[in-house]
């Protein structure tokens, strides 16, 4: 700690701080215009100035770091001046249309105009006309002569986001900042959250509202497992105008991904459901919510009679207290079935973690303290966009290295020190082997114990892998020298049960789980919260199976499954009630259908991926119309009348596996006892065609519903990060004589399929990939189930 | 030197206006008299003030100039400089134009002291200096023009961009710009730039001896940046994040370039020849690339990785490389002239100077010249396995190189002679320091004498204690021996490593070449053509044992000049080349100069490994810095980045 003072007033702040933080922990304002804390220091506006006592000239106290003793004046009659002048230099080309600026009202630059009393500007500074560019995409507005030049984007693009879209272009006056490589753009607006002016602003949403005409409500995002806070901007209580955050919200601190920042549109959209719909013969027929809670529950009470199995699916996305009330619903009934899509990832992560006794809940901070991050099989693009902008922050601020374990070329691979590319399916044996090399060394944690059928070292690694010794030499250089290991994974990992163990058997030989923290991903905002709800959850395509009654609630299995079987499955069963918002393919089987409203209308919780409780707030209108189904249904069966969704919650926080730490956070109960390891599966699997298609099953949220999209994301068309597309290598497309964009005939044990390949630059050989968005089917159905990889051949088309 | 009527450079005020030329008084700043032939210095503006030689040079209009010449240079990132620049650069414009009013001149005053008090960096900090001394101590023009409606005399400028380390910098590497680019995280784009002035950065990045931190600005507020180990860093970058360079090569050229060795100064010459567009092969009689980097810096403190990747870069841009080619041997000079246009011998200095005691050129078992030492450990050889004992003879940075690998060869017991003290010792203070924990015996103020040997192996060396007297030509006082304080120490290894030289043996005819006093080749300083028309020299072979740094922008320089040769013009001095001699003269880091900035903020340090594991392996042996740690050493730079103005005409 170091103590000195700002304006007359004693400090004590810790070493290394500026004096700009040092005055913001003590809540000394100095104005500011370019600093944001989640970036480093820019020093463009110059408007932090402070003297110091002793030393002549100001300086930037966002650049200035605190030094014991000094004695700091923040405001003055010289600095007021020089700041007033700045501004002034400013205001020469800014146009003054705040009345009709998207931010007027929320502008720094009109904050800071106002405070140092401007009201003209007789200055002048000739500068070229510029001509009107477009923005990297058309999800931003870029109006140029509204820029500041503070550079806040060009830095969030760099440093938060990783990507190298924006650049200062030009010198003196004619200086603009330039989209140099727009093509890098994933949209995920870190430039527009960053803007403290009107010059980046959404294309989806400018003037639909002014400031102070809407509701601002603080809630978590529906779209992956990441569990950002942002805040909802309602208009007259049922319209959602824009998504805007606030980077003291933990954990992703004012950083969203494209679907956070601009997928919220759906919970607009007018072909969302209106009323329910109960079948009557093969007609589905409007009904009130009443007579569809009395056909729901006369129906499945008849089949409960008959002793049939009711079988409940509930979507990974509704919250804890619907989860809940669907519990609570299923006790009517003595046989029953639970199933959710998170099962298939973070069920079976949850389950061998807590077998092998590795902790879990985990804390995203932890990166931080790390010097090693493995990320395995997770591509941290389409999903957890935001964990890797967390990495990157541990990176700039910490120095942590990054190794990464993946065919394909994934969002951190940039700034990887070490990419591994495992063949996949071969993960469990690079990691059996790198384990192995650990112990032989002697570079393991003492405590980890033996592995049963552990052998060979890392060149068996390299060998079985597949993958180029050089850069599994680097990974094990990395992981031997490291003293605090995080290991971030994804489906790439839980494919396989093989790959999964050898993965936390590594963690455990590192003693990853005592030094760092295993951190696996989920793709679902709450795929955590109902697996812990429902008991005994299984997969839905069993569920589907043996149900021969369905609930299945805001869950759609075509997006998952192979459609041939899940048609066949929803043909023949004696009833199925499906709540969701929009109609999907199916709920075209379904004998009772009942809206659902958006997750800007349901208030509750959900459970993050890292096992932490994240707090969901109604933005708009009163209860979802889901909630209320579950509401009436469950009193109609005899489970009692809760009055809303926080008489729910009231129960949920009281269920013994949710605890809550020192700090009020409320997690999943943590996993105690001793790590250990699980013995080698004999025989793990590669492919046995010579391809392997990898399927990334990315963006969808209720804004997909069978092949409509009910988003006007502009992001869909946006090239870097498209859906819809199968990639090959180079070197395949090359042997096999396909050119860029050709047509491949992919076959599988299960269908075949044929569509046009496009040449991913780095994804390795004998590798093909998938990004599922509204052609789900046609590769889902090369599949008898639920897969990440399918072995294939491939013909050139 | 000109005759200066008024000065204001560095604060001091010469002010010779009104005066005869005889009662000039001389102010101390020493500026040249000519830009280059035949173009006079008239004034010079710049970041400290304003020189004025020539009465008829108008102030305004130069102050003008210099106002354009700022906000062309501002870099448009802070707020101040970038629009307040142009603010008085349009007030002045209409003052020079005849058209301005009385108000204008305060309106400047203001805004320039407040972009000298608040911008970011030295463009804004130091442009407007130049321009209120101007209205201070020529006020009355300025008052003139506004009251008459004068329009100012347009002359004729020469404008160039330096900063204190830059200036220094024998490869004039944009250190302000990489170093900037760190900060913010641009670590490709901070390679990039050093490679435009360079094709070694990983090397350099490790062993420059770095002029640049010793004129650092920041040194006047705490201690200098790291700028070394920051290219290093960014090298490592490359290499860590196996980042892809967009390197197309770019043959256009027919005439073509042999280079003889692939050295610091043959790698450069040939990069910047290919990216010219010419088709060059360099020649290289070692398997490798690096020349006495490769062969005389041992791998603890250059791996051979590091310069392998470097070769290879060179060669991404069309470069041929023929290693294990000797010159003399394998190939002649003549047959090389036939089939190439033009021909550049960078071969370095590669053998030993004599020491001048009897019995060195015996052959004795144990007895080996310091770079022949330093060869064989980098081939993996030890030459006498079975000696335990070392004696080195020399101060410089191979006689540190030869102690410090006898260690990691396995040879615990190390002596260093030097016959002056430390202070004099021309070795870098660091290396000096790091040998001195690695445990290295040094034996100051004594000389070989006589070498002790049994049955033709070397078993100790008599040595006669020494005396500093008078300054000799370097400036350095002269050792001059003890009567009777002869004593011996016993070794097994005896390695002279008192200075290095050219070993001329891969030339048939030596004596077709002009060759200086030195045994170096004579070429043009400004051309560095020898006298046999198409064959330029740079590097150890024409400066004589040099430093890298000198070898890689003399290499850069000569591939100029070869280009202009090809190109059948005369070859002569870039205006670069003059400023850099021209800044060189005048200064341009004061080390006396109060920066006025709060500081206190130590440089970042590698990370060492402990002497006593470091000093058995050829383990590198620092650590690069980590990302943050990078980061943060960046910013401490203060972008020093200065523009000098020098009216001609």
């Amino acid at each position: 700690m170091i103590t000195f003072k700002i304006d007359g007033k004693e400090i004590k702040t810790e070493e290394g701080k500026t004096i700009l933080e040092a005055a913001r922990e003590n809540d000394i304002y100095i104005p500011t215009l370019c600093y944001h804390e989640n970036l480093l220091p820019i020093g463009s506006c110059r408007l932090c100035i402070v003297e110091i006592e002793g030393y002549d000239k100001p300086m930037a106290s966002c650049t200035t770091t605190a030094v014991e003793g000094i004695s700091v004046t923040t405001q003055s009659d010289k600095l007021f001046a020089m700041r007033q002048q700045y501004l002034k230099l400013l205001l020469i080309n800014h146009p003054l249309e705040c009345p009709h600026c998207d931010s007027g009202g929320e502008c720094r630059l009109q904050d800071l105009a106002f405070e140092h009393r401007i009201e003209r500007v007789d200055l002048e500074a000739e500068r070229e006309p510029k001509t009107v560019k477009p923005y990297a995409t058309a999800m931003i507005r870029y109006a140029e002569d509204r820029c500041v030049l503070c550079l806040r984007c060009v830095h969030a693009c760099r440093e938060v986001s990783g990507r190298k879209v924006l650049e200062l272009a030009g010198t003196g006056i004619e200086a603009a900042m330039k989209p140099t490589s727009p093509e890098d753009c994933i949209s995920c607006g870190e430039c527009l959250f960053m803007c403290p002016v009107g010059a980046l602003t959404e294309q989806e949403s400018p003037q639909k509202s002014r400031k102070w005409q809407t509701k601002r409500q603080t809630t978590t995002c529906p779209h992956c497992g990441f569990g950002c806070s942002l805040n909802l901007d309602v208009y007259q209580d049922r319209f959602i105008t824009k998504v805007v955050t606030n980077p003291s919200l933990a954990p992703n601190k004012g950083s969203l991904c494209v679907m956070g920042r601009f997928g919220y549109d759906f919970a607009n959209n007018e072909a969302q459901l209106a009323a329910p719909t109960v079948k009557q013969g093969t007609e589905a027929a409007g009904a009130t919510l009443a007579e569809a809670v009395e056909a729901t529950a006369s129906a499945l009470a008849k089949l409960d009679k008959e002793g049939k199995t009711i079988g409940f699916i509930v979507s990974p996305r509704a919250t804890n207290e619907e989860a809940y009330m669907v519990t609570q619903i299923a006790r009517a009934f003595s046989k029953t079935a639970f199933g959710t899509a998170g099962y298939y990832h973070t069920g079976i992560v949850l389950d061998t973690m807590r077998r092998m006794g590795i902790p879990y809940p985990y804390e995203y901070e932890a990166l931080k303290k790390c010097d090693l991050i493995v990320v395995a099989g997770a591509d941290l693009l389409g999903n957890n966009h935001l964990l890797a902008n967390k990495v990157r922050e541990a990176v700039k601020t910490a120095g942590a290295k990054v190794a990464v374990v993946d065919p394909s070329p994934v969002n951190l691979t940039r700034i990887s020190d070490a990419w591994v590319k495992v063949a996949p399916g071969s993960d469990a044996a690079f990691f059996n082997g790198i384990a192995a090399q650990l112990i032989a060394d002697k570079k393991n944690d003492p405590d980890a114990g033996s592995i049963e059928g552990l052998a060979g070292g890392k060149a068996d690694a390299a060998a079985a892998s597949g993958a180029d010794e050089k850069s599994v030499d680097k990974f094990y250089k990395l992981l031997s020298g490291a003293s605090s290991v995080a290991v971030i994974f994804g489906t790439g990992i839980s494919e396989s049960a093989g790959s999964l163990e050898a993965l936390l058997n590594l963690c455990i030989v590192k003693g990853v789980h005592k030094t760092g923290a295993v951190m696996p991903t989920a793709l679902q905002s709450n795929a955590v919260g109902t697996l812990a709800f429902l008991p005994d959850a299984v997969s839905p395509s069993d569920v589907l199976s043996k149900a021969d009654g369905l609930f299945i609630y805001e869950d759609d299995p075509f997006h998952y499954l192979a459609g041939r079987d899940v048609g066949e499955a929803l043909k023949n069963k004696a009833f199925l009630a499906v709540c969701d918002m929009f109609a999907t393919d199916t709920s075209a089987y379904a004998h009772v259908v009942v809206p659902t409203g958006s997750f800007a209308r349901k208030e509750g919780s959900c459970i993050a991926e890292d096992g932490y409780v994240r707090r969901v707030g109604r933005g708009e209108g009163k209860a979802s119309p889901g909630f209320e189904f579950l509401r009436m249904l469950l009193d109609r069966l005899g489970g009692g009348l809760y009055k809303d969704e926080a008489e729910a919650s009231t129960v949920v926080f009281e269920k013994d596996f949710i605890v809550t730490d020192e700090l009020g956070r409320a997690s999943l109960k943590p996993v105690s006892g001793t790590a250990k390891a699980a013995p080698v599966r004999a025989g793990a699997g590669t492919s046995r065609k010579p391809f392997t298609l990898v399927l990334k099953n990315v963006f969808f949220h209720h804004h997909l519903a069978g092949k409509a999209v009910y988003t006007k994301m502009a992001y869909l068309q946006n090239p870097a990060i498209a859906g819809d597309k199968l990639f090959i290598s180079r070197e395949d497309a090359e042997a096999l004589g396909v050119a860029d964009g050709g047509q491949v005939v992919l076959e599988s044990d299960h269908g075949k399929v044929q569509c046009p390949a496009t040449i991913k630059e780095d994804l390795k050989k004998g590798v093909l990939e998938y990004r599922m968005l509204k052609n789900r089917q046609d590769i889902l159905n090369l599949t008898d189930g639920y897969a990440k990889h399918i072995s294939v051949t491939v013909k050139k088309g | 030197m000109a005759d200066v009527i008024f000065s204001s450079w560095q604060g001091e005020i010469t002010d010779n206006r009104g005066k005869a030329r005889e009662s000039f008084e001389a102010p101390k700043v020493k500026l040249p008299g000519e830009f280059e032939n035949g173009l006079p210095v008239k004034a010079f503006m710049g970041w400290d003030g304003i020189i004025l030689c020539d009465e008829n040079v108008d102030i305004i209009d130069m102050s003008v100039k210099y106002a354009e010449a700022v906000q062309k240079e501002s870099c448009g990132r802070c707020i101040p400089c970038r629009i307040g620049s142009k603010v008085i650069l349009g007030t002045l414009q209409g003052i020079a134009d005849g058209k301005g009013k009385k108000e204008d001149l305060d309106k400047i005053r203001t805004i320039a002291a407040q972009i000298k008090d608040g911008s970011k960096c030295q463009i804004g900090q130091t442009g407007f200096v130049p321009l209120l001394q101007a209205m201070e101590f020529f006020g009355t023009e300025f008052d003139r023009s506004v009251a008459e409606g004068r329009k100012a005399k347009p002359g004729d400028y020469r404008i160039s961009v330096t900063a204190p380390c830059m200036s220094v910098c024998p490869s004039q590497l944009d250190i302000p710009a990489y170093v900037e680019a760190i900060s913010e995280g641009r670590m490709t784009e901070s390679l990039k730039k050093v490679r435009e002035a360079a094709c070694m950065a990983g090397t350099l990045g490790r062993v420059c001896v770095r002029p640049c931190e010793s004129n650092c600005r920041r040194a006047n507020i705490d201690e200098a940046i790291s700028i070394k180990s920051l290219k290093r860093f960014v090298a490592d970058w490359e290499i860590d994040k196996d980042v892809k360079r967009d390197i197309v090569p770019k043959i256009d050229k027919s005439k073509k370039v042999a280079v003889i060795g692939a050295g610091p100064a043959g790698l450069s010459c040939a990069y910047y020849l290919a990216r010219m567009g010419y088709p060059v092969t360099v020649f290289e009689k070692l398997g490798e690339p690096g020349g006495m980097a490769a062969v005389g810096i041992p791998d603890y403190r250059l791996p051979r990785t590091v310069l392998d990747v470097e070769g290879k870069f060179v060669e991404s841009f069309g470069v041929t490389m023929k290693y294990g080619v000797e010159l003399g041997r394998d190939i002649t000079l003549d047959q090389i002239r036939k089939d190439f246009d033009a021909v550049f011998i960078g071969v370095g200095a590669h053998t030993s100077q004599p020491m001048g005691v009897n019995g060195e050129d015996a052959g004795y078992r144990g007895f080996i010249a310091g770079v022949k030492y330093l060869l064989d450990i980098n081939n993996g050889k030890d030459p006498y396995p079975e000696g335990k004992r070392v004696v080195v003879v020399g101060g410089g940075n191979v006689a540190m190189d030869c102690v410090r690998s006898s260690f990691r060869i396995g040879k615990p017991d190390v002596h260093l002679v030097y016959r002056r003290t430390k202070k004099e010792m021309p070795a870098d203070p660091v290396e000096i320091r790091e040998a001195e924990e690695e445990g290295v015996e040094f034996h100051y103020l004594c000389n070989p004498s006589r070498i002790l040997e049994k049955d033709g192996k070397v078993v100790g060396v008599e040595c006669i204690r020494m005396e500093l007297g008078e300054p000799d030509a370097s400036g350095r006082r002269r050792p001059v021996p003890v009567p009777n304080s002869e004593f011996v120490i016993e070794t097994d290894i005896l390695i002279p490593a008192i200075g290095q030289a050219i070993d001329w043996s891969f030339l048939e005819k030596k004596e077709d070449f002009a060759i200086t006093k030195w045994n170096t080749f004579l070429v043009d300083q400004e051309t560095f053509a020898t006298n046999i028309p198409g064959i330029f020299s740079a590097g150890d072979c024409e400066t004589g044992p040099d430093v890298l740094v000198r070898a890689c922008g003399n290499g850069k320089r000569a591939a100029w000049k070869i280009d202009e040769y090809l190109r059948g013009e005369k070859p002569k001095a870039r205006e670069s080349e003059k400023y850099v001699k021209f800044f060189g003269e005048l200064k341009v880091y004061d080390k006396n100069e109060n920066v006025g900035f709060l500081g206190d903020h130590p440089r970042m340090k590698l990370r060492h490994m402990a002497p006593e594991v470091r000093k058995w392996t050829f383990e590198e042996f620092e650590e690069g810095f980590r990302t943050d740690e990078a980061i943060t050493e960046a910013s401490r730079c203060l972008r020093c980045y200065r523009i000098g103005m020098i009216a001609v005409g």
